[in-house]
């Protein structure tokens, strides 16, 4: 999952360098994860990747589900008008993405399920 | 598909319902009357506007009444006396909502309602009352009978994820030049909403919102929602940033019984994405999370055809949100997609895909409760609750904070 997350947020930041979806706006990320332990920590890592698009941290996290021990999901809002929305569940289905992204910018989006 | 080809052979002595369009062109009407037209219990019978209507408006109807053949009557009352008149398709601009579909309901008249609602919740309750006052059917348009959506109730009601603890909706549409809207834009929401309709703009979490909204309704059976988040940009367009509403929002919801539900609502451009614009329903349970989506099954065909390009600006329409008002202004054919329900056919081993035109099953769904006397699912105290959440999902936006639902009456 680090590997993947890794590799994703590298060929993200050169679509967004190269200008390609205009001003990147919104966020919304549903993605699985093997154990409720690591609800909280796979969250936090998609959080990062945001941050790292944006250009910052959120200056609001709203959260929900994590009393659920199964998923989890927050909205996000950053000062500079963006948001995102992260869902992260492990109740998974056999053959799932791990991530479903999709980031959507001023003028384009971009899609990943893997 | 076109309409006419949605339901079995017309035969006119089949006619029962005489349908009144109250609505012009460059409104949904345009699509409800074609659908309406093609029913094989319905009519049209006329167009109607209020008098009073901005004569730039009555020309619209009447524009709509030349295209379809039928008489244009421009005073509501005299248009709702005809006995021949049992139906009334409602679309009049959002702020006439209420005042329209309260005298045709007091007229008796069954009421087709265009979504959302109403844009204000006096303007809801105006409608719900005179819903429940009258004896008639009454039924908000939503996409609730898409086949994908269908499958995604029959999941959950099966059993097949456990029991079902969150829910995400989406529906973004694709339509519009996006990136004009100016770089650093941050949209400060307001919680007094006076005006909805412009020529060149929409309310896009209220207009498409209202789609992701009725999908949770569908699959939790109608659960109420007891709180909402919201948060809207303007992050596309600066048509939509000059007059100070939203292109884009989301929410995030508790449904009664501790249910987490976001939701995604807005228009974010011609070219993002290989269709219409993303659609999915993901349902989280106790034992498992599916996903669902209309575009899930799917060829995608690449060659030699020209890819899609963006329409010329239609002055009438900036955001393509209506037919082209000029041949000139049309936007081309998206064709790298091609899924398996563009076929309108059932697929052999698959659950119901619906006829591929979910305005046609809408409305038949709606004349089957007028001739079962009985009231819709989205009738229009379901379909209050629903423009509620998204009225408190203003306030929210515009408060930086969770708004509890019902809102609160003066």
């Amino acid at each position: 999952m680090a590997d993947h997350l890794e590799a994703l947020q590298n060929v993200v930041q050169d679509t967004i360098d190269q200008e390609r979806l205009g001003q990147p706006q919104f966020i919304r990320c549903i993605a699985r994860t093997i154990d409720d332990e690591s609800l909280e920590s796979t969250l936090n890592q998609l959080t990062f990747m945001g941050e790292s698009w944006f250009g910052g941290p959120p200056i609001k996290r709203t959260r929900q589900g994590i009393e659920s021990g199964f998923y989890v999901t927050e909205i996000q809002t950053w000062d500079t008008g963006q948001s995102a929305l992260i869902t992260v569940s492990t109740t998974i289905s056999k053959g799932d993405s791990a991530v479903d992204l999709m980031l959507i910018g001023s003028r384009g989006t971009l899609y990943h399920q893997g | 598909m076109v309409a006419a080809e949605l339901f079995t052979t017309r035969d006119e002595t089949m006619t029962k319902y005489g349908v009144l369009l109250v609505g012009a062109k460059r409104t949904h009407q345009q699509s409800h009357a074609a659908v309406f037209a093609a029913h094989p219990s319905c009519k049209l019978v006329a167009v109607a506007s209020e008098k009073g209507d901005p004569e730039d408006r009555v020309e619209q109807y009447q524009e709509l009444a030349d295209d379809l053949g039928i008489p244009h009557i421009p005073d509501l009352d005299v248009a709702l006396a005809r006995d021949d008149v049992h139906i009334v398709s409602s679309t009049p601009a959002v702020e006439r909502r209420a005042i329209v579909a309260a005298r045709c309901m007091d007229a008796g008249k069954h009421v087709y309602l265009d979504k959302p609602l109403a844009g204000t919740v006096e303007d809801i309750d105006i409608i719900v009352s005179a819903a429940e006052r009258n004896d008639i059917v009454t039924r908000m348009f939503t996409q609730n009978l898409s086949g994908w959506v269908q499958e995604a109730k029959q999941a959950v009601q099966n059993g097949e994820i456990g029991e079902l603890k969150a829910i995400h909706a989406e529906n973004l549409f694709s339509k519009g030049r996006a990136g004009s809207v100016p770089k650093g834009t941050v949209r400060k929401e307001t919680e007094n909403l006076d005006r909805y309709t412009y020529l060149e703009a929409k309310r896009e979490m209220f207009d498409v919102g209202i789609y992701s909204l009725g999908f949770i309704h569908e699959i939790t059976g109608g659960l109420k929602f007891e709180s909402v988040l919201g948060h809207t940009g303007n992050y596309f367009f600066a048509e939509h940033n000059s007059v100070g509403v939203e292109d884009f929002g989301v929410m995030m919801a508790t449904l009664e019984g501790g249910i987490t539900a976001t939701l995604l609502g807005g228009r974010f451009g011609w070219t993002s994405h290989p269709l219409s614009g993303p659609q999915k329903i993901v349902v989280i349970g106790t034992e498992r999370t599916l996903s669902f989506a209309p575009f899930a099954l799917r060829v995608e065909v690449y060659n030699n055809e020209l890819d899609f390009t963006q329409p010329a600006v239609d002055p009438y329409d900036p955001m393509g949100m209506w037919a082209a008002s000029h041949p000139a202004y049309a936007a081309m054919d998206k064709r790298r997609w091609v899924t398996f329900g563009d076929t309108g056919k059932k697929i052999v081993g698959l659950p119901n895909r619906s006829s591929g035109n979910v305005m046609a099953d809408d409305v038949r769904a709606f004349v089957t409760a007028i001739e079962e006397d009985a009231q819709s699912e989205m009738d229009a105290k379901a379909a209050a609750s629903l423009s509620e959440v998204i009225l408190g999902g203003f306030v929210s936006a515009a408060r930086g904070e969770e708004v509890k639902l019902p809102l609160p009456r003066d």
